[in-house]
């Protein structure tokens, strides 16, 4: 991980070079997705007399398949921050799951020029210890070693910010601070390709307004961040690009100002 | 041009590679696994009075519950010395194995969150508990060796044995839950039928009485040795039972190599499946969150 990242980063610098040349040079890829599709596989529990079980084989649950995402092609490239718009089951969370690799596709292919690393509201942290061991967990988990978890510790917590809450167990956090912590902790590493899962929607304007600068900051250095979010004036502002997925497929992609306006239009329409 | 270049290193996220390259990163990963086992712990014993001393109590607790029931109510130790300490081992170990393999193999199933949102090489979930169970065990370790001094067992050279019949203990845990893990987490009803199966294995590994007195001509009985051998932790408990007490009847040292190669084979299995499965886990569980 840690090599890539060094190689993502001369690749940025020889693109960089470039750049100061021909301002209109391809950057290199970050990740390629080929007509990807994704299938969740469900079971629902039948609640039925026992003879009609019995006939059944015993079995109390049925499967059924929901075709999560319909085909989706897609190039990122390093640098770039793409925003993900659409109502709610569009796919937004599958397809970011699919780029980070925790979902393998049914169907055609993703390609990263890195390990992605995917950050959520829900980011798996225990509720039962501190946020300071949460913290440690974490790093640990993305590859640290001891020594340099206590050193990027103290940055970790001043960037989230919490204050006494970071001894605490974090079952007595909000929301929101949850989200801080989790966001502070991933965006410590400097992923080379950071997916964003509406991770920034329960924190308050001045934490967004940080979190925003810092991922500005993530792709001026040649990073790539992807956001998946409701927010479509964030997505305006900071996105380069947005997709507008519907139903898992591709709506419309493009330029970000473009992209939301349609989709925002679209969904005034609808209600 | 450079886009063509970079084409050549874009891979699939999340990939496993060689099962050498998967080892190394588990390798990698080794101070997440203990970050996560003492985290276990703590978490277990959050909001609790007497915190981490429970995790001396406990086992000294079941002790003595054991041995009012099975040595003065039931009056089973069958002729063996210091039977005291022979129910210590044999409940202490099976305990551990018990808890730290259940636990290993119900971790996929159970954790779908960290599956999800995380892209972590997934064998270090199962081995984080294995560590944690170790952590106990030490602490097990402890309250058996205490036991055996208060009871007028005196130390001997063969003591020395249980730091590495402890360390064959952990890896044999890892090796079933890392087998254990991936079949649990396709099959979810195991983990109802797993403690079910873990209660057979009790009985069957002379915890609470010597099982070789129960079987006649036990010299000669093939079918009730293979038995024997055929239960992965049999070998440790009758080895601990020898370090500890000298106890050696039903040849420790035959049942801990059915033992060893018990760990050998699930830790290479495990391994494997690990390597070839590393993304497929608990694909199902995903969908509670669309």
């Amino acid at each position: 991980m840690k090599s890539d990242d060094a190689d993502a980063e001369e690749d940025a610098i020889v693109a960089g070079e470039a750049a100061g040349i021909e301002e209109e040079v391809v950057r290199p890829v970050a990740m390629r997705l080929d007509d990807v599709h994704c299938h969740y596989q469900v079971f629902a529990q039948r609640e039925d007399s026992m003879a009609a079980r019995i006939a059944r084989g015993m079995k109390n649950r049925e499967s059924r398949s929901i075709h999560a995402l319909r085909g989706v092609t897609l190039t990122v490239r390093e640098g770039e921050a793409l925003g993900v718009v659409g109502s709610n089951g569009a796919g937004k969370s599958t397809l970011l799951r699919a780029m980070s690799g925790s979902l393998i596709p049914t169907s055609g292919e993703v390609l990263v020029s890195s390990q992605p690393q995917k950050i959520s509201v829900a980011w798996a942290l225990n509720r039962e210890l501190t946020g300071r061991r949460n913290i440690e967990l974490g790093l640990l988990g993305l590859g640290f070693r001891p020594a340099d978890v206590s050193e990027l510790e103290e940055s970790v917590i001043e960037f989230a910010d919490i204050g006494r809450f970071i001894g605490m167990p974090m079952k007595t956090y909000s929301t929101g601070m949850r989200a801080r912590l989790g966001f502070a902790i991933a965006a410590a590493a400097s992923p080379a390709i950071l997916l964003m899962d509406e991770a920034l929607a329960v924190g308050d304007r001045a934490f967004r307004y940080k979190c925003m600068q810092r991922i500005s900051q993530l792709t001026s250095e040649a990073r790539t961040v992807v956001m998946a979010s409701h927010d479509v004036a964030s997505v305006k502002t900071y996105c380069d690009r947005a997709l507008w997925l519907e139903g898992g497929t591709v709506r419309a992609l493009g330029p970000a100002e473009e992209v939301v306006d349609e989709y925002y239009a679209a969904s005034l329409e609808a209600s | 041009m450079s886009s063509s270049k970079r084409s050549e290193h874009l891979f699939a996220p999340g990939s496993a590679g060689s099962t050498t390259s998967y080892l190394s990163k588990v390798f990698g990963l080794r101070y997440y696994i203990r970050a996560a086992a003492r985290a276990r712990i703590t978490a277990r014993n959050y909001g609790l009075a007497y915190g981490d001393l429970w995790l001396v109590l406990e086992p000294l607790f079941s002790i003595v519950v054991y041995f009012v029931v099975f040595s003065i109510v039931l009056k089973a130790d069958r002729g063996v010395d210091n039977f005291l300490v022979f129910l210590a081992v044999g409940r202490l170990v099976f305990t551990n194995h018990q808890g730290a393999v259940l636990g290993a193999s119900t971790s996929l199933a159970n954790d779908p969150a960290i599956l999800r949102d995380t892209t972590m090489t997934r064998a270090v979930i199962p081995l984080g508990v294995v560590a944690g169970a170790f952590y106990q065990w030490r602490q097990d370790l402890f309250v058996i060796l205490v036991i055996a001094l208060v009871t007028a067992e005196w130390p001997r050279l063969s003591w020395l044995a249980v730091i590495p019949l402890s360390l064959g203990l952990m890896m044999l845990n890892a090796g079933l839950g890392l087998t254990l893990a991936p079949i649990v987490d396709r099959y979810q009803d195991l983990r109802r039928a797993l403690p079910v199966g873990f209660q057979l294995i009790f009985y069957m590994s002379g915890v609470m009485f010597p099982i070789e007195f129960f079987i006649r001509d036990f010299e000669h009985s093939n079918w009730a040795f293979a038995a024997l051998m055929l239960n992965p932790v049999y070998g440790y408990v009758k080895c601990f039972q020898w370090a500890i007490m000298g106890y050696d009847i039903g040849h420790p040292i035959v049942a801990l190599f059915a033992s060893i190669a018990w760990t050998l084979l699930t830790l290479a299995v495990g391994l494997v499946v690990f390597t070839r499965n590393e993304r497929g886990f608990s694909s199902f569980k995903l969908s509670h969150e669309v």
